[in-house]
């Protein structure tokens, strides 16, 4: 009986062990797992065990309790956790940027000064769209709750609803989303690009407005440092191909179930796939977090990480 | 691991520090007004017409048979599936009112149905024969014994009043309520201010079923007196 349970016991230590040289990466149902098609398809399993989860709550437990090492997170969690944690969170690279766009019902909003004295609806509390909304409104003039109403909405899908009752209204969405509500409702027409508005505020040498980056357990990058790098090279060839390889692209994340091809291969453009790393990264996520920061301290977590969030950026 | 990490289970120390902390400021105590006023009002709303509408199932057959099915499908259907519809045609800023009347409603109007039910028959020939005027009746045979019965069923129905309530603030996430802190808490990995506003809601439905207990208490002595 002992023998046959030492048995199992190496059994099962040998079985982990090979499960666990796969790093394990999660994206979200959306561009961050857009940018990862090409890894997902040659890797096959080998070295990476990929999931594509529906929202950010459900990676934060999962990657603060250990149980991942590689997840592509909203821009401001990742500084949230890296405060909450006491640094055991890092961002790697930056993978989305702006991806909001405002949509209407007709052709009267061509600037942000159009938004004055219309309900905005949008989804997104607490995360980027809330803040973006907030900086570009303000840096505008406009005052959210006095000069324009801004309805927060639980889902991207109940903005288009709230669209569709009231005409004068515009909503939020970001891509792919918008893509598909466009295909559902024809008079749905982009009236304005923020990640455009944002550089027009920020000017050459600003910040950009961030979605996502991709971030990692400070543990595993520091006892996996060739694989860390290896997960990065192979990114960025992914990102490469999507951004390069429109309908090819498509073709896979239609395969993969994140989106269909056909609103994959019209939304591409949009959703601003990206990578950067290194010192460009520290320069623009912390001109990002600082906006944020300046908003509400509580959306960053609290405070400014320091130069250890910024993985890679020590030249 | 999981020791030693203050977001995922904060220590009472310092949910009460966070809870103090927030005390001093105006915003919680702008919220905790925003939410009790409109759960509050949801929670008369629903129970006047729990009482109405048990008036009148007990005096009209026919209205009871209309309204059973109502019933069976408001008591049966869970809080969020509510506010999920609702949010679609309403904004979320008096949600919580609606919310809140929906939740109470079946609950008041089966316990008062059970009550106008339970009047002493003995009682009502009496009063039949000594030719009682139907306010009279009223009052004696039907208001007095439910004001002294009713307490408990009240005192659950705020209960869940709150508890629906809040979570219709939670999903809804409207400006200014205890349901948007919740949500920026929990966002935010902030699980001290999440426990810190949990007390605050807990103390406030404590006190509301309290004053509801003792409102209807005072009103039956009122009406014994009349």
């Amino acid at each position: 009986m002992k023998k046959l349970f030492c048995a199992l016991m190496i059994l099962v230590l040998l079985g982990g062990c090979a499960l666990a040289d796969a790093v394990r990466v999660a994206a979200l149902k959306g561009p961050t797992a857009m940018g990862m098609v090409k890894m997902m398809r040659d890797d096959a399993g080998e070295s990476y065990a990929f999931e594509i989860l529906a929202s950010a709550d459900e990676i934060t437990p999962r990657l603060t309790r250990g149980e991942l090492d590689i997840a592509a997170l909203p821009a401001n969690l990742a500084s949230v956790l890296y405060n909450r944690t006491g640094g055991e969170i890092r961002a790697l690279a930056i993978n989305t940027l702006g991806v909001l766009y405002v949509a209407e019902r007709g052709d009267a909003i061509h600037s942000v000064a159009d938004l004055a004295g219309r309900t905005i609806y949008t989804a997104g509390k607490g995360s980027t769209p809330e803040f973006a909304l907030d900086y570009i409104l303000r840096a505008n003039g406009l005052i959210p709750g006095e000069d324009v109403t801004v309805e927060f909405k639980s889902e991207h899908s109940e903005c288009l609803a709230a669209l569709m009752a009231d005409e004068s209204a515009a909503a939020m969405l970001p891509q792919p989303f918008l893509t598909t509500a466009m295909q559902k409702a024809e008079d749905v027409r982009m009236a304005l690009d923020l990640t455009k508005e944002w550089d027009a505020l920020q000017g050459e040498g600003g910040s950009a407005m961030i979605t996502g980056v991709v971030a990692a357990r400070a543990a595993f990058i520091d006892e996996n440092p060739e694989a860390v790098a290896r997960f990065l090279a192979d990114y960025a060839a992914s990102v490469e191909f999507t951004n390069a390889n429109i309908s090819e692209a498509a073709e896979l994340i239609g395969a993969y179930d994140i989106v269909p091809a056909a609103v994959a291969e019209k939304a591409l453009p949009g959703c601003n796939i990206c990578f950067i790393d290194g010192a460009a990264m520290r320069e623009k996520l912390s001109g990002y977090l600082q906006v944020l920061f300046d908003a509400a301290p509580e959306s960053v977590g609290g405070a400014l990480p320091d130069a250890a969030f910024y993985s890679g950026a020590d030249d | 691991m999981a020791v030693g990490r203050d977001f995922l289970l904060a220590p009472p120390l310092t949910v009460l520090a966070r809870l103090c902390a927030l005390a001093a400021t105006a915003q919680f105590w702008r919220a905790a007004l925003y939410s009790l006023s409109r759960i509050l009002l949801g929670f008369l709303l629903g129970a006047a017409a729990g009482v109405l509408c048990a008036g009148l199932s007990a005096r009209f057959a026919r209205f009871r048979d209309l309204i059973a099915p109502l019933w069976a499908v408001l008591r049966a259907v869970p809080v969020a599936s509510y506010v999920v519809v609702a949010l679609i045609w309403l904004p979320s800023r008096n949600l919580s009112v609606l919310i809140s009347l929906l939740i109470v409603f079946p609950v008041i109007y089966a316990e008062a149905l059970a009550q106008i039910g339970r009047a002493d028959p003995q009682l009502r020939e009496m009063a039949r024969l000594f030719g009682m005027s139907g306010g009279k009746k009223l009052v004696y045979l039907y208001a007095l014994p439910a004001l002294r019965e009713m307490g408990p069923a009240c005192a659950s129905a705020m209960g869940l009043a709150w508890k629906s309530g809040i979570a219709a603030e939670l999903i809804s996430i409207p400006t200014g309520s205890i349901g948007e802190r919740l949500y920026q808490a929990k966002v935010y990995l902030m699980t001290g201010d999440l426990f810190a506003w949990t007390i605050l809601i807990i103390a406030l439905s404590a006190a509301c079923a309290r004053l509801f207990a003792a409102l209807l208490r005072f009103l039956a002595a009122r009406l014994e007196e009349v």
